[in-house]
C-alpha cells in the first residue's frame, strides 16, 4: 500500500466521523425540537 | 440574541478557514524529504489532539463550576464538551495509526505517548458509562463532575509522556522540533480553524443537549401533574 492509501485514509475516516456525528445531533436537535413544539400545541389547545 | 450572532460568526469563519486549511496542509506544505506525502497526516493529527484536550478542559472546568453551583446548565455543557473530545480524540487514534503504519511499520505500538492517550480515551469512556448507569439526574452529574475533574489531570500526562520517558513518538518543541518554517506557519493555521471549529461542535452539541433537558424537564412536569 503506498502512502497515499494512508494519506487520503486518514482524513476520509476523520472528516466522515465529524460529518456522521454533526448529521446524527442534528436530527437529534429536530426531533427534540419538534416533540417541544408538540406538547407546548398540546398544552395551549387544552388550556 | 448575542450568543447566536457570535455563534453565526464563529461558523462563517470556519466555513472558509477549512477549505484554506486544506488548500494549505496539501497545496501549500512542503512534502516531507523522508516521510513524503505521509507526513501531512500530522496536520490533521495534531490538531484533532488539541481539538480533544479544549473539549475535556471544557469538562474539567464545567464539572468544577457545577460542584460549586449544584446548576445542571455546567453539567450539560460538560457533558457536551466531554463527547465532543472523546470524538476528537478516537480520531486522533485512528490518524494516529494511519500515520504509524507506514513509518513505523506498525499500526500500534506500546509507546508512552500513545499508551497515556488510550488511557485518557478510556477514561472518558468510563465517564459516559458511569452517566448511563446512574438515573438520577443531580446524582449523575455530580459522579460524573468528579470523574471528569479526575480524568483531565491525564491530559498533562498525555502532553509530557514524550518528555518523562523514552518516547519513539515526534516530539513538537518551540524551536519547531526540525520543521520547515512553511511547516509550521501551515501547522499553526490549522491549529487555529480546529481551535474554532471545536468551539462551535461544542456549542451545537450544548444546543442538542438543551433542548433534551428541557424536553425532559417538561415531561416530568406533565408526569407529577398527572399524578
Amino acid at each position: 500500500m503506498n502512502s497515499m492509501f494512508f494519506l487520503f485514509g486518514a482524513y476520509s475516516v476523520a472528516w466522515l466521523v465529524v460529518a456522521g456525528y454533526l448529521l446524527f445531533n442534528l436530527k437529534k436537535l429536530k426531533n427534540v425540537e419538534t416533540r417541544i413544539e408538540d406538547i407546548e400545541e398540546l398544552l395551549r389547545r387544552k388550556q | 440574541m448575542k450568543k447566536e450572532r457570535i455563534t453565526k460568526i464563529l461558523l462563517a469563519l470556519v466555513l472558509v478557514m477549512l477549505p484554506v486549511n486544506f488548500y494549505l496542509i496539501f497545496q501549500v506544505a512542503p512534502t516531507e524529504r523522508i516521510m513524503g506525502d505521509v507526513q501531512r497526516i500530522f496536520y490533521l493529527h495534531v490538531s484533532l489532539a488539541v481539538s480533544a484536550y479544549i473539549g475535556f478542559g471544557v469538562l474539567f472546568v464545567s464539572s468544577i463550576i457545577f460542584l460549586i453551583k449544584k446548576n445542571l446548565y455546567w453539567d450539560t455543557i460538560a457533558f457536551s464538551a466531554g463527547e465532543v473530545g472523546l470524538m476528537f480524540s478516537t480520531l486522533v487514534l485512528i490518524t494516529g495509526s494511519f500515520w504509524a503504519r507506514p513509518v513505523w511499520n506498525v499500526w500500534w505500538t506500546w509507546d508512552p505517548r500513545l499508551v497515556t492517550m488510550l488511557i485518557l480515551w478510556f477514561i472518558y469512556i468510563g465517564y459516559f458509562m458511569l452517566r448511563k448507569s446512574i438515573p438520577e439526574r443531580m446524582k449523575k452529574a455530580r459522579y460524573s463532575a468528579i470523574i471528569g475533574i479526575l480524568g483531565f489531570l491525564d491530559v498533562p500526562v498525555v502532553r509530557l509522556a514524550t518528555k518523562w520517558w523514552r518516547s519513539i513518538h515526534p516530539r513538537l518543541s518551540k524551536e519547531g522540533g526540525g520543521l520547515d518554517p512553511l511547516m509550521i506557519k501551515v501547522m499553526l493555521f490549522s491549529l487555529f480553524t480546529f481551535v474554532v471549529f471545536t468551539i462551535i461542535v461544542i456549542l451545537f452539541r450544548f444546543r442538542v443537549a438543551w433542548a433534551e433537558e428541557r424536553l425532559y424537564s417538561i415531561l416530568n412536569e406533565m408526569e407529577e401533574y398527572h399524578e
